[in-house]
C-alpha cells in the first residue's frame, strides 16, 4: 500500500493531485477520528520550540538526587532579582515594539489565487472562501474586533459560519457586505460589485452612495458608483465558475462561450471578426470540454478547431 | 530488576524526554525555569520509585505526569495567592480519549521538540512561515522529494503519538 502521510501531508497544504485526493477521501473515510486529529492539530500555528539541554539537566538531576532529598534546587526562585532588573528592560523593549506594531496596523494573511483552478481557503473562524482565478482575499491573522473583516478584489463565494456577535464583514470595489452566516457570491472589478445570496440574508451597502439593502436567497444587487441597482433574476450560473454547473436558455452563443471560460480555464476562443447568430439551450454538470464543445458544434453549425490547449470557434 | 538495569533506561529515557517534556509544561506554566523544575522534580520522583520500570507506556505515562505536575503547581500557587489561577482548566485528569483543546498547544510543543532535527526544521518552516516545499527545498538546499519525504515523516509521527496517547481509540458505544 501507499504510503498515506505523505500524501496528507500535501492534501493538508492544499497541494495534493486529483488522484491523491481520492486516495485521501478514502483514508478519511476508513479513519475519521485520526483524521480529524491530524488536521487540528496540523493546522495549529506558532510553534516555538525551546532547546533545553539534557546534559546539564542530567548533572543537575544527579546533585540532586545526591542530596537524597527529593528536592529540586530551584532555578525559578533564585532568577528571580535577575528577572526583576531583566523585566525592565523587556518592557521598554515590549513598549517600542509594540508602538511599532500599532502603527503598522495588525498582520494580515493575503491569498491570491494565481492558478487556475478555484482556491478554496478556510478561515480561522471556520468560514470558508473560494476565491476565483486571479482574485484574492486580505484578513488579519486573527479576527479579535468586533468585526470579522474581509478584502477583497476580483471574485469569490462564501460560506460563512454564524457568529451573531461578530458580524462578517466583506470589502470590495464598491460596496460593503455585511452578514452574520449565510452563503453567497461576490464578483467585483472597476466597474461594478456584484451580490448574489445563495442562503440567509445579506447586507449590503453602497460605497459610493449612503444606501443599503438587505438580500434574501436568490436575490442579487449591482453596486456601481452610481449606487445600488437590485435585480429581480439572478444570473442561473452566478455560480458555474465554482460548481461547473451550467443552463442555458436562448443565450447568445457569445455569453455562452464567457461563461464557460469562467469555469473551463479561458479554453474556448471566439474569432472576434465574426458574428454569430445562434442561441443556445442546454444543460452542463461538469461535462468534459470536448463534449460541451460537440454540442455546441450540432447545434449551432459551427466549425470548431481545436489546439494544443484550446478550441477557436470560427 | 536489578538496580543497574534500571538507572540505565532511566538515564536514557531521562536524555530523551527532558527537552521534549519541559516544552510540554513550558506551554502551560510559561517559564523556563519553572518548567525545568518541574520535570527535574518529577524525574526525581519517579527515579526514587522506580515507577519506569512498571509502566506499560512510559510516554504516555510521562505526559501525564508532567501535566499533573503543572498543574498541580498552579493549584498551590493559587492557595497563596502569588499567581492567579486564570485560564488554567482544573479538570484533565480523567480517562477519556479525546484530545482537549487545552491539550492541544503542550502536545504539539512536546511533539516538534521530539521529532529528529532535519524533519523538525523542515515542519517547523512549513508550519510556521507557510512557505510552499519548493521554497524550504531552496531554503534549506534539499531536494523537494525529500521535504515531501520529512513531512510525511512527521505526521507519521503525529499519529505514533495520538496512538501512544490513546487518542485514536474509538470508544465503543455499549
Amino acid at each position: 500500500m501507499e504510503d498515506i502521510y505523505p500524501i496528507l501531508a500535501k492534501h493538508f497544504l492544499k497541494d495534493a493531485t486529483i488522484e491523491e485526493e481520492a486516495l485521501v477521501a478514502e483514508f478519511q473515510r476508513a479513519n475519521p477520528k485520526e483524521y480529524q486529529l491530524l488536521y487540528t492539530l496540523w493546522h495549529s500555528k506558532n510553534i516555538k520550540i525551546h532547546e533545553f539541554d539534557p546534559q546539564n539537566a542530567w548533572k543537575r538531576f544527579v546533585s540532586n538526587r545526591s542530596n537524597r532529598s527529593a528536592k529540586v534546587i530551584p532555578l525559578f526562585g533564585n532568577l528571580r532579582r535577575t528577572a526583576a532588573i531583566a523585566a525592565v528592560l523587556i518592557i521598554g523593549a515590549f513598549s517600542l515594539w509594540y508602538l511599532a506594531k500599532v502603527l503598522q496596523g495588525p498582520e494580515r494573511y493575503i491569498v491570491e489565487n494565481k492558478g487556475n483552478m478555484t482556491l478554496e481557503q478556510k478561515l480561522d473562524d471556520g468560514s470558508v472562501v473560494w476565491l476565483n482565478k486571479g482574485s484574492s482575499i486580505s484578513y488579519p491573522k486573527n479576527f479579535d474586533g468586533t468585526t470579522r473583516e474581509i478584502k477583497l478584489k476580483g471574485e469569490a463565494f462564501f460560506e460563512v459560519i454564524e457568529d451573531v456577535q461578530h458580524p462578517f464583514v466583506v470589502t470590495a470595489d464598491h460596496s460593503t457586505i455585511t452578514v452574520l452566516g449565510t452563503a453567497f457570491n461576490v464578483n467585483s472589478d472597476k466597474q461594478h460589485t456584484e451580490v448574489t445570496v445563495m442562503s440567509g440574508k445579506v447586507q449590503v451597502a453602497s460605497m459610493s452612495k449612503d444606501t443599503q439593502i438587505v438580500l434574501l436567497p436568490n436575490q442579487s444587487t449591482l453596486a456601481t458608483k452610481e449606487g445600488l441597482i437590485s435585480r429581480n433574476t439572478i444570473d442561473q450560473n452566478y455560480l458555474s465558475w465554482k460548481t461547473g454547473q451550467f443552463e442555458f436558455r436562448d443565450t447568445p452563443i457569445n455569453n455562452v462561450v464567457a461563461k464557460l471560460n469562467t469555469f473551463y480555464r479561458d479554453s474556448l476562443i471566439m474569432d472576434p471578426g465574426k458574428e454569430h447568430d445562434c442561441f443556445l439551450t442546454a444543460k452542463f454538470e461538469q461535462a468534459p470540454l470536448h463534449e460541451v464543445v460537440d454540442i455546441i458544434k450540432i447545434t449551432c453549425g459551427l466549425s470548431i478547431k481545436k489546439y494544443a490547449d484550446h478550441y477557436k470557434i470560427e | 530488576m536489578d538496580d543497574l538495569s534500571h538507572d540505565e533506561l532511566f538515564k536514557e529515557i531521562f536524555h530523551g524526554y527532558y527537552s521534549p517534556l519541559c516544552n510540554y509544561a513550558l506551554k502551560i506554566v510559561r517559564n523556563n525555569a519553572l518548567a525545568e523544575d518541574l520535570v527535574q522534580q518529577l524525574f526525581l520522583q519517579l527515579y526514587e520509585k522506580k515507577a519506569l520500570l512498571k509502566v506499560v507506556q512510559p510516554e504516555r505515562y510521562l505526559l501525564r505526569c508532567v501535566k499533573f505536575k503543572c498543574i498541580d503547581f498552579h493549584r498551590t500557587k493559587s492557595i497563596k495567592n502569588e499567581i492567579p489561577l486564570n485560564g488554567i482548566p482544573d479538570r484533565s485528569f480523567d480517562q477519556s480519549s479525546d484530545l482537549k483543546e487545552e491539550d492541544i498547544e503542550p502536545l504539539l510543543h512536546y511533539f516538534a521538540s521530539k521529532l529528529p532535527p532535519k524533519t523538525r526544521e523542515v515542519f517547523l518552516l512549513s508550519r510556521n512561515s507557510g512557505m510552499t516545499y519548493k521554497e524550504i527545498a531552496i531554503e534549506m538546499d534539499i531536494s523537494v522529494k525529500t521535504v515531501e519525504t520529512q513531512m510525511g515523516r512527521a505526521l507519521r509521527q503525529m499519529k505514533i503519538l495520538l496512538k501512544a496517547q490513546n487518542l485514536l481509540t474509538i470508544i465503543p458505544f455499549l
